[in-house]
């Protein structure tokens, strides 16, 4: 049985359990929906992409189970982790599953670092407040984490200021600080999509070697297929604020079930032989104040119909193992 | 950040001099203190004896170098009303004034670092409306009016304070909130402004993922961030405390600097009118070094650079 078949068949397992997760804004009357329902299960030590272009509500999601979604934001449906409902508890309440239960990347790691303090001086206080360690064993921890995120130095380095390091470094620190607590499940928001790419491939590394020795599990957002690959094992495909399409990657990869996934393959240049093969998706994502009688993805679709127009489609699953929210998703499958 | 602090010291001893020489020609434009000073029928002899004596029947040229030179040496001569070192009687009401501004501003941020911090935690909520009408309010309301209408109200009507002099520590209670007054409400609405923005700062938000509670997210993470503003207005706001307490000394006969000035300029006291414009240019001098420094202690980006 694959990882994958596994979290579907038998959720009672799951680490966290997303169930019919909704976020709107309001603001000025008018209802922004970033995410418009989701259902998804991650077991413990599973490695799960969430892949989706600007807008489609990737990041939202993962904001969304860190309960960082600040006011106008509504989160709505249940968050399940470790058998405690997170949805609808307090500030603080949250505290204490943030950091031992789930730690959060950022995107951008000279924003998401306080400026006025040393690094070691974040790192150490992460120990001291959660776990009430001393400032010498605090220390000596903090050494010991920004080693293993491949820091040199790291007993020199621990007294100077985010702005005194590279992007790359400044995210390896962000990554001990997220690890420091050994989180359950590790959130990871777009975390090299700031980076160039020779730095990128080795912060990929760096995730996914922690993520395979500590045994945490790992949500993954990002654009950029070709990343997603290199870290997750399981794949979830956003658009216009829902799932449509999820399954092992490897399978996804070889045989999309969805037409958006398809063109998503066709548009990025690492899965091409030549760049005359490329297609761009042509259009934009859908207003997010739109409310859809039909398939999300139709007006852009190339396959769509008139049925498609009519009659939304439910997520369901179109192979063992593989969910797609198309009517056409055994076509497509068989087509390969 | 040496070369930054000795070229912030050379540019402010320019304009103290430049100060100075105003000072000492627009001192002179009010009259000869002859006339102040010796009888209304003193001869023609009699002023020109007062004159030699303190040197004023020299031409204003040679009277400014003489001045020059001797402010060099520290010297600021003689106050003609006190009778005594220019210098002395200044420097003898400065720890009065010092002592007023550091408790006024002391008391100011701490009422308004916690007001502004509590409206910026809860943007637009009745908390929040409450805070900012009463940061408008002292702000806008006039000093002196509401120093007159304390010690009316509070000292002439119902007794509970005296109306001047330092006699206890009640005395301190009105000319403190006088000088408090504008600076609470315009710094209430500095922190407000600067922590809304740190509070919704990625990290913030990123300490917050780390599971830290709210009061170490705003008092810890947020407000060293926003300090540079709050430190910014309230050095100057200090400034003003040191320089302006004029209606303090006015209205509550506070024995600072503000008095002394007030009366050398009444008593024709060139003497004192230099030393205690060059005197409180110094202190403000001072203060906005402290200031430099106290920037550098809570940003390092601008130790470092």
């Amino acid at each position: 049985m694959t990882a994958a078949a596994k979290i579907m068949q038998q959720p009672g397992e799951a680490l966290i359990e997303i169930h019919d997760l909704t976020v709107q804004f309001r603001t000025a009357g008018r209802a922004i929906n970033a995410v418009r329902g989701i259902d998804l299960s991650i077991g413990p030590g599973e490695s799960v992409a969430i892949l989706g272009e600007s807008g489609s509500g990737k990041s939202v999601t993962g904001k969304a189970v860190m309960g960082l979604i600040n006011a106008p934001g509504k989160v709505s449906g249940s968050v399940r982790f470790a058998g405690r409902e997170l949805v609808g508890l307090s500030e603080t309440e949250l505290q204490d599953v943030r950091g031992p239960g789930l730690a959060m990347v950022f995107q951008d790691s000279l924003d998401a670092l306080n400026p006025v303090f040393s690094v070691g001086e974040q790192i150490m206080e992460i120990l001291m407040v959660r776990l009430g360690w001393s400032r010498e064993k605090s220390r000596a921890e903090a050494i010991s984490l920004m080693q293993q995120v491949g820091i040199d130095s790291a007993e020199k380095r621990l007294s100077s200021y985010p702005h005194q390091f590279s992007g790359g470094m400044r995210q390896r620190i962000c990554i001990a600080m997220a690890i420091a607590l050994k989180p359950q499940l590790l959130i990871a928001d777009e975390p090299t999509t700031a980076l160039d790419v020779t730095v990128q491939a080795g912060i990929l590394k760096l995730i996914a070697k922690l993520q395979r020795e500590s045994g945490m599990a790992l949500l993954f957002v990002t654009h950029d297929l070709a990343v997603a690959r290199q870290v997750a094992s399981y794949l979830v495909v956003m658009y216009a604020g829902r799932i449509v399409e999820r399954g092992p990657i490897d399978a996804l990869y070889a045989r999309p079930a969805h037409p958006y996934t398809r063109a998503l393959l066709n548009s990025n240049p690492g899965s091409v032989s030549h760049w005359s093969q490329l297609h761009p998706i042509s259009g934009n994502p859908p207003d997010k104040t739109m409310v859809f009688t039909g398939c999300a993805f139709a007006d852009r679709c190339p396959r769509a119909v008139s049925r498609c127009r009519a009659e939304a489609p439910a997520l369901r699953q179109v192979a063992p193992g593989r969910d797609s929210r198309c009517h056409f998703a055994e076509e497509l499958l068989d087509a390969h | 950040m040496l070369k930054f602090l000795s070229l912030r010291l050379t540019t402010s001893l320019i304009a103290l001099a430049g100060v100075m020489v105003i000072v000492f020609f627009l001192a002179r434009l009010t009259g000869s203190p002859a006339t102040l000073y010796l009888p209304a029928d003193a001869s023609v002899e009699m002023m020109e004896a007062f004159n030699r004596q303190f040197g004023y029947d020299q031409p204003i040229p040679q009277q400014f170098a003489q001045f020059v030179g001797n402010v060099f040496r520290l010297d600021f001569g003689q106050s003609l009303y006190q009778q005594r070192p220019a210098a002395v009687a200044v420097l003898s009401a400065m720890p009065q004034t010092i002592l007023l501004a550091a408790v006024a501003m002391a008391l100011t941020l701490l009422a308004a670092i916690p007001l502004g911090t509590v409206a910026a935690l809860h943007p637009h909520s009745v908390q929040d409306r409450l805070i900012t009408l009463f940061s408008l309010l002292t702000a806008s309301i006039p000093d002196f009016w509401f120093a007159l209408v304390g010690v009316l109200v509070l000292s002439v009507n119902l007794g509970l304070l005296p109306t001047s002099g330092q006699a206890s520590l009640l005395s301190w209670i009105l000319p403190v909130a006088t000088l408090m007054l504008h600076p609470v409400g315009v710094l209430t609405q500095v922190v407000r402004g600067a922590m809304l923005e740190t509070l919704n700062a990625g990290y913030v938000q990123n300490a917050r993922a780390r599971g830290y509670s709210w009061k170490r997210l705003a008092f810890r993470h947020a407000l060293r961030n926003a300090a540079l503003p709050i430190i910014t207005v309230a050095g100057d706001r200090a400034g003003g405390m040191v320089n302006g307490a004029v209606i303090v000394s006015a209205v509550f006969a506070w024995p600072g600097i503000g008095q002394v000035l007030v009366d050398a300029v009444y008593n024709r006291d060139f003497a004192v009118i230099q030393a205690g414009v060059f005197v409180v240019g110094i202190a403000v001098i001072l203060l906005n070094f402290l200031v430099d420094l106290i920037y550098a202690a809570a940003d390092p980006r601008i130790r470092i650079s």
